[in-house]
């Protein structure tokens, strides 16, 4: 398991060769210098007593116990400077290589991995996940590893001064440890009942804004019982989980202070019962303060660990995502513009298919409307022929070749779409357009912009083809976006291409450019559609309908499919009833 | 450059003063908390007393200038483990007091984000995300809660205590105080110069970390685009490029203060305090101007010193980050609201609606010029026109959604700013595209303007509008809570939120006609219940398809802001406009002639 490789191994594959060796030396230096910390304050013992006694202690008087503490200080000034300064240069590269590899991963991953929170999660990772787990890198872990060491030789120093001290801080070093772990459930605890009712109130407060409306209507103000409910639950948890955390302070707290006293309590009585020197009784109290706090320094740095494992299991998670398998003979083309399912099964959620046994078969220029309805996997299908997933039994077929055997760019060089979510780039209107083919000439870009009806978009926009989209086109409508996707499409000129229709008719102008352009479309592209509308439907040539188990239910021309009076007879008397609605 | 750094130096500022103004908030808490911070910091000393007496009691008695007096030794163990709980009580208070002041401050912002929201105008939502909400109350509240109400305690302790311990080591001895801190400039000079800057530098990395964010955001959100249009390069390098600039200034800010950091860490490593103080105790020792326990205790004093200087640092770091969260908080919180009347009038009773020369404009977007239209009570007046042409704006307007910013809107004679928000939305109600449904119980959405309404009223309302027979196929029937116990499609949605309008009755609706179309599956159902809501009212609808409105009262043309043309469908087929939205809809008057065929377009 991943889980219990070593924190630093995992970090270095995100890491240079160059930056992971040096992370390397620089940790075994910090290991290095942790060490000579630890014997450093062991001498402090000998040293103290040698300058009382003026004797020598272990056969070294005073003044070479201070060449010894020299020596030892600037072994561990070396090697603690060089394990700064690797791990800071390291850290730095891992940050610049995460962003990086994630970067080039994001580029890679099949598009149906893609979900909505996908934008702001894979933002996440790459700023403050970066920063923090870049820290981890650059020092935390390794400023960790230094102290542990010094601890732990330190601990075992005090053996050598004298046993009982060493026999306490061996048994003290464990219970302080539990004891401190202790304190750290607590406060876990807290955020464990904290953080639902935290989140719930968040979602509250987003609903609170998003239903403004209906609820100002209806006289709902700041007070509205589920939002106050709310507010009390959440203050309620957050109360509970603040006496948690109080508790787990106080465990902790105490813990530390336990361990100090007891240390005080032994010098003393080993002082006055005449076992130790009364300098050793000094010494030993006066490690006793030290050590307590480097025991719980150095345990509040191991809990923080936990933090940096999850960060990096996240970042894991998306690295190791599976991608699309690449086809295993390249240069594979399609041979005409056909499009075919030939038994095609797939589901989203192993054992509930969306789609089951799904064939047809579209010639080339011919046009194909999918029906159904809604979530009966009209958008899957199209969807998997821009081999967004890989079906799980059958196959989806461009000009004939299965779309696994053909390269990502292959298969985009031959389909192109236009879905409900338009994603419009923070760039001029005129380059959201030629994106589709940046080479297109002015009289082109026009000739699609009046076809889709950009060049309304165009003349009411202050700066016309100028204007800046905005972020993700916030600066156009859901429906004047859909155009510009559409002159995309157009631009293109893409022998396949596959069109999921808004399934609300938001204005009757925007329906009359999609009708003019699938038109022109159609006349010299395979067009599948995800029909909604009765234009659209009428237009194709052949019609697929899907029953809500995701199996063809018929299919056939309109006239056909009528004749029947099947489902399609159904579906189509019903449209037509609501498209002669009037209000008035 | 000087004017990206003067920039930074104003965002920095911007943060400082939001913080200011947050902190106002729990001053009383954060004083209260200071004062045990205080008192806990005043007592740092005392266990280094004790242990100077301790040792120089042991000592005398070894010596033989005093016999060793264990009641006294007894005495001096219990002052440092009094002087020890009592510093473990007063911080432990302090940080419980922290503790529940950030708790109150996270529920202060969100009370007063949630009071704003309650005020700012209706048409302010639909040009802010609710990102940008969810983002202020999750994220931004948690940056700044745990910074704002543990700083001021944190830092003042982190200030505090050192100077308590080196005024202790003074009084107790000068000289070796002296020495105790004789690596500490060094220290100072080399770490300090590496923090220059450091306020205006850590807004620039933030700056340049949101735009490797806002990159990433673009290549994922239209990863789809990218990859159709085998432009996966082009993002792929913006992308890139920004994470490339982030590290390059990241390095280039960090890179030279590595190796002095690193050199100035040593001057305060351990194995160096301890070589300076037990080797400068030790000269001043021979010369007798120490005791061994008071170099015991400096030297001990001296390894604490630079971790506690070191946490204030970190503190003046991360409040530096929460700056800019503070002032996102600040601005949502200062939104300005819709002014409410101080004495509201009543309006006359008869649901007539008057545009009077209304126009509007939002950021640069001049949305209406100089509107004058009348809705006499029980018409229905219908508003078409291209999209961008501000039927939606005019509509909402007559809910109040906003104030016009000329002229005026006026409902049984009176300005829709002179109506207190209740008797407003007694006498409007709106049914717009979206359904704005609470995670709440079916019986609770519908009911929403009318809490006391019975459940058979609640059942009248969905019985007419069409969603009474799918309310009660549910097992829990009108206690289905939404979103928890029943997921609704569109049309469901659409339909309780007209069942919820039914029961408000009130006499006049703004409504989208875009709802009637919402649900391919449901449609005719939600034409249905439209159409039982429209009956004797006062109707504005914003209308996409002429078909659905040509026997309206009225019907306003709109182009660019304005009314173009008004009348009814009869006397409105001369005109130009009026004949190309006709086209366009693809309803030409004619069509009833084909309906026969069930031919739908021209």
């Amino acid at each position: 398991m991943s889980r219990n490789r070593s924190l630093l191994r995992r970090f270095r594959r995100y890491m240079t060769d160059a930056d992971a060796a040096m992370n390397r030396r620089g940790t075994v230096a910090y290991a290095a210098a942790g060490v000579f910390t630890g014997l450093a304050l062991c001498t402090m013992m000998p040293a103290a007593i040698a300058l009382q006694t003026a004797k020598a202690q272990w056969g070294l008087g005073f003044a070479a116990w201070m060449i010894v503490l020299a020596a030892l200080a600037a072994l561990s000034c070396v090697l603690d400077y060089q394990g700064c300064k690797l791990g800071y240069t390291a850290g730095l590269g891992y940050m610049r290589m995460l962003q990086r590899h994630i970067g080039t991963k994001v580029a890679s991953l099949p598009l149906g991995w893609f979900s909505a929170s996908s934008a702001g999660r894979l933002s996440r990772i790459v700023t403050q996940e970066m920063m923090s787990s870049g820290q981890a890198v650059a020092y935390f872990i390794g400023q960790l590893v230094r102290n542990l060491c010094a601890c732990v030789v330190f601990g075992l120093g005090t053996w050598a001064w004298n046993w009982r001290l060493g026999l306490m801080a061996s048994i003290a070093i464990p219970v302080l440890f539990i004891l401190l772990k202790l304190g750290q459930k607590c406060i876990e605890n807290c955020y464990a009942d904290e953080t639902p009712a935290e989140e719930a109130l968040a979602s509250r407060i987003v609903e609170f804004a998003q239903c403004q409306g209906a609820l100002r209507a209806c006289h709902a103000g700041p007070g509205y019982k589920e939002l106050a409910d709310s507010f009390v639950e959440a203050q309620r948890k957050s109360v509970r989980g603040l006496w948690w955390g109080v508790l787990g302070n106080l465990v902790s707290g105490m813990g530390q202070q336990t361990l100090v006293f007891a240390m005080i309590l032994l010098g003393s009585s080993l002082c006055v019962s005449g076992i130790a020197t009364p300098l050793e009784a000094v010494v030993i109290i006066g490690v006793a303060l030290r050590f307590s706090t480097m025991v719980s320094d150095v345990s509040a740095a191991l809990f923080g660990l936990e933090e940096r494992r999850q960060t990096l299991d996240g970042i894991d998670e998306v690295m190791d995502a599976p991608e699309m398998p690449t086809p295993a003979v390249p240069g594979t083309f399609p041979h005409d513009a056909s499009v075919s399912a030939d038994h095609v099964t797939f589901s989203y959620v192993p054992g509930k298919p969306v789609l089951r046994d799904v064939c047809f078969s579209v010639p080339p220029s011919g046009m194909l409307a999918i029906v159904g309805p809604s979530g009966c996997g009209k958008t899957t299908v199209i969807k998997l022929i821009a081999r967004f997933y890989d079906t799980a039994a059958g196959a989806m077929r461009v000009g004939g070749v299965d779309v696994r055997d053909l390269t990502t760019e292959e298969l985009f060089k031959n389909v192109s779409f236009v879905f409900q979510d338009v994603y419009l780039f923070n760039d001029t209107l005129r380059n959201n357009v030629l994106l589709a083919r940046p080479d297109a000439s002015d009289d082109e870009l026009e000739r699609v912009a009046d076809l889709a009806g950009v060049t309304e978009i165009v003349k009411r926009l202050p700066e016309g083809w100028d204007t800046l989209c905005g972020e993700g086109g916030r600066a156009l409508s859901g429906g004047e976006r859909q155009r510009v996707s559409i002159a995309r499409a157009l631009l293109k000129q893409a022998p396949i291409v596959l069109f999921d229709e808004a399934p609300s008719a938001l204005d009757a102008e925007n329906e009359a450019n999609i009708i003019r352009s699938i038109e022109v479309l159609r006349r010299s592209s395979t067009v599948i559609a995800v029909a909604h509308k009765l234009e659209t439907i009428k237009m194709a040539d052949r019609i697929v309908v899907l029953n809500a188990r995701g199996t063809v239910e018929e299919s056939g021309t309109h006239d056909e499919l009528l004749e029947r009076d099947g489902a399609y007879a159904n579906f189509w008397n019903k449209r037509i009833l609501s498209a002669r609605w009037k209000l008035v | 450059m000087t004017d990206i750094s003067q920039e930074h130096r104003d965002q920095d500022r911007a943060g400082r003063a939001a913080i200011k103004l947050l902190a106002a908030h729990i001053k009383g808490r954060t004083v209260l908390a200071q004062l045990f911070t205080i008192l806990s910091a005043l007592l740092a000393f005392v266990p280094y007393l004790a242990l100077v007496r301790l040792g120089e009691t042991f000592i005398a008695a070894q010596q033989g200038v005093r016999p060793l007096d264990a009641d006294q030794v007894s005495d001096i163990v219990m002052l440092l483990v009094t002087a020890f709980v009592l510093r473990l009580t007063f911080y432990l208070l302090s940080l419980t007091i922290t503790h529940f002041a950030d708790m109150r401050l996270r529920f202060v912002i969100r009370r007063k984000i949630v009071e704003r929201l309650s005020r700012v105008p209706l048409a302010w939502f639909g040009r802010t995300g609710s990102g940008r909400i969810r983002n202020a109350v999750q994220d931004d509240t948690k940056t700044v809660h745990t910074v704002i109400a543990h700083a001021p305690v944190d830092m003042l302790n982190g200030i505090l205590t050192p100077l308590v311990l080196l005024a202790f080591m003074f009084v107790m001895n000068w000289r070796l105080a002296l020495v105790g801190i004789a690596t500490l400039p060094f220290y100072f000079v080399l770490y300090g110069s590496s923090m220059k800057d450091m306020g205006p530098k850590t807004a620039e990395m933030n700056n340049n970390l949101a735009n490797v964010s806002a990159t990433m955001v673009e290549l994922v959100s239209g990863i789809k685009v990218i990859k159709a249009f085998g432009k996966s390069g082009e993002s792929y390098r913006n992308y890139a490029e920004a994470a490339r600039a982030f590290a390059d200034s990241y390095w280039e800010w960090c890179a030279p203060m590595i190796g002095r950091c690193a050199v100035a860490a040593e001057f305060v490593s351990i194995p160096v305090l301890l070589l300076v103080n037990l080797g400068g105790g030790a000269l001043l020792h021979a010369m007798g101007l120490a005791t061994l326990p008071q170099i015991i205790a400096c030297t001990l004093i001296a390894l604490v010193l630079p971790n506690a200087m070191m946490s204030v640092a970190n503190i003046t770091w991360s409040y530096q980050l929460a700056g800019s969260a503070a002032v996102r908080l600040v601005e949502l919180m200062d939104t300005p609201p819709l002014e409410e009347p101080e004495h509201p009038h009543e309006p006359d009773g008869r649901p007539r609606v008057v545009i009077r020369d209304v126009s509007y404009s939002y950021g640069e977007t001049q949305a209406l010029r100089g509107v004058d239209l009348t809705l006499e009570p029980g018409t229905v007046t219908a508003l078409i026109g291209p999209s961008g042409s501000g039927k939606s704006t005019l509509a909402t307007l007559v809910a109040r959604f906003d104030d016009p910013s000329q002229g005026s809107i006026e409902l049984g004679g009176v300005d829709l700013r002179s109506l207190s928000p209740d008797v407003l939305y007694r006498n409007v109600s709106f049914v717009l595209q979206d359904a704005m449904l609470l995670n709440a119980s079916i019986a609770r959405n519908v009911s929403l303007p009318r809490p006391e309404a019975s459940l058979e009223q609640i059942r009248d309302a969905a019985r007419a509008a069409q969603i009474d027979d799918f309310v009660m196929s549910l097992p829990k029937g009108y206690d289905s809570v939404i979103g928890t116990d029943c997921e609704l499609s569109g049309g469901e949605a659409q339909r309780l939120s007209i069942a919820r309008a039914i029961l408000a009755d009130a006499p006049v609706l703004v409504m989208d006609e875009a709802t009637a179309f919402a649900d391919p599956d449901s449609e005719v159902e939600i034409q249905r219940a439209l159409g039982g809501l429209v009956g004797g009212r006062t109707v504005l609808v914003i209308a996409h398809r002429l078909n659905s409105v040509v026997g309206a009262h009225q019907i306003a043309v709109m182009e660019e802001g304005r009314i173009a043309a008004l009348g009814t469908h009869e006397t409105l087929l001369d005109n130009d406009h009026y004949r190309a939205l006709l086209a366009q809809g693809g309803f030409a008057p004619t069509s009833s002639a084909k309906e026969g065929q069930g031919d739908c377009h021209e």
